[in-house]
């Protein structure tokens, strides 16, 4: 289970306002943000309030993962990317946020295809509705032409960030160095190559619990 | 932390406040007046490689030129179902590595409209690192791609005719490039991607 530290709770509370007037709402927000902001920038991690720069306002959701329920999954691929999406999903599951990702269904569907040497080991791609909700089904596919190369730990970390994607609209970042971990990192010769992430992070946590809160 | 980790820190938590309170006002305005969010369609990958400078993109290219869309794109349908768009780019110029025909198919990931991986549309110029397009390891397929997708790409900001060598007129294509990065520029000149 992950450690949550003082600062990302109290960066995540700063997302959970009260229900009640719109006016005050919009009012009170700009405040609430800047004192949030100020605990950010003096705090030593960082990349949740980092993370959610990079929201820009399109995030879709899964409104079973918002009534604490499951969301299907259904795997294509074959080995080795079934694997590397099975322990992925396990990973997530297990993480402190209402993520829980269930087989049978086919919410969001994983493969493996060969798209050649287009630079992206991994990619998801998907729609909102005008409503925020995903539309179903959200893709997420590792790319066999560098996968099937790597180890079994490094094929993990772009599953893992690719499931980001899916259960959360989770958005990739390139920090530099390691300071900021997170597996939405979205270079695997950085994410893994450089600082060995392979599964969730704090601040994928943190950001997927403003899209979720939790408990 | 150190010193100037901390003041690293301390400017992005001041152009993360500007920024939020400003998406925040936006936000009420545009709730204020009734106005609706429109579905997004949205890819989001990851790189094989991160790359943090143009020698090193430069380093992996075969080709580095300006291209042009000649307007003929297609989206190859394949059983993979991911977007692509394979578009002929007329070569306006090389700037180094080997030679180019008069016009390349380009292959994209993403297709038109796409807001997480834009790809090459009519009226602008690129500076585009290229290498062959390749299935396998060592077959070359004919077509070309970028070398590490978006990173290495760069659009001109206004315009199409080619401006001068020393202009930085060129902005990275790629939407979520490091804005800490300090060795890959955001706006790139000619001669700075010819690496001269």
């Amino acid at each position: 289970m992950y450690s949550r530290r003082t600062e990302g709770k109290a960066a995540t509370s700063a997302f959970r306002t009260r229900r009640g007037d719109l006016s005050d709402l919009f009012l009170r927000l700009p405040v609430t943000v800047v004192l949030a902001c100020a605990v950010l920038a003096g705090a030593a991690g960082v990349s949740y309030g980092w993370l959610g720069l990079k929201y820009n306002g399109v995030r879709c959701y899964w409104p079973a993962f918002k009534n604490h329920s499951t969301v299907g999954w259904t795997d294509k691929a074959g080995e080795p990317a079934y694997t590397a999406f099975v322990n992925a999903v396990g990973e997530w599951n297990s993480t402190a946020t209402w993520v829980d990702m269930t087989g049978g269904a086919s919410s969001i569907v994983t493969d493996n295809p060969n798209l050649g040497n287009t630079g992206d080991d991994g990619i998801t791609y998907y729609s909102c509705q005008s409503s925020g909700v995903f539309d179903q089904p959200v893709k997420s596919d590792l790319n066999s032409y560098y996968t099937v190369n790597y180890t079994t730990n490094e094929r993990l970390s772009v599953a893992a960030h690719e499931i980001g994607h899916s259960a959360a609209s989770l958005q990739a970042e390139n920090p530099s160095g390691c300071t900021l971990p997170a597996i939405e990192i979205e270079a695997t010769s950085q994410r893994y190559g450089e600082c060995g992430i392979y599964k969730p992070q704090d601040d994928d946590i943190d950001g997927t619990n403003a899209l979720y809160p939790y408990p | 932390m150190r010193r100037p980790q901390l003041i690293s820190v301390v400017k992005r938590g001041a152009v993360a406040c500007v920024l939020l309170v400003g998406a925040v006002a936006l936000g009420g305005m545009l709730g204020a007046s009734g106005a609706k969010r429109e579905p997004t369609v949205l890819i989001s990958g990851s790189y094989a490689v991160g790359y943090g400078s143009l020698a090193q993109l430069r380093h992996d290219a075969s080709s580095v030129a300006v291209l042009e869309s000649t307007g003929d794109a297609s989206t190859p349908a394949d059983s993979s179902g991911v977007p692509t768009t394979v578009t002929a780019m007329r070569v306006v110029r090389l700037l180094s590595g080997s030679s180019l025909p008069s016009t390349v198919d380009l292959r994209q990931l993403g297709v038109p409209g796409d807001s997480g991986a834009p790809v090459v549309t009519t009226g602008s110029l690129y500076v585009a690192y290229l290498t062959p397009f390749q299935l396998e390891p060592g077959v070359d397929t004919g077509e070309y791609t970028l070398v590490g997708g978006l990173q290495g790409l760069f659009e001109q900001s206004s315009g199409t005719s080619v401006p001068s060598d020393s202009s930085s007129s060129f902005t990275q294509a790629a939407p979520a490039t490091a804005p800490d990065e300090p060795t890959m520029p955001t706006a790139i000149s000619i001669a700075q991607a010819a690496g001269s």
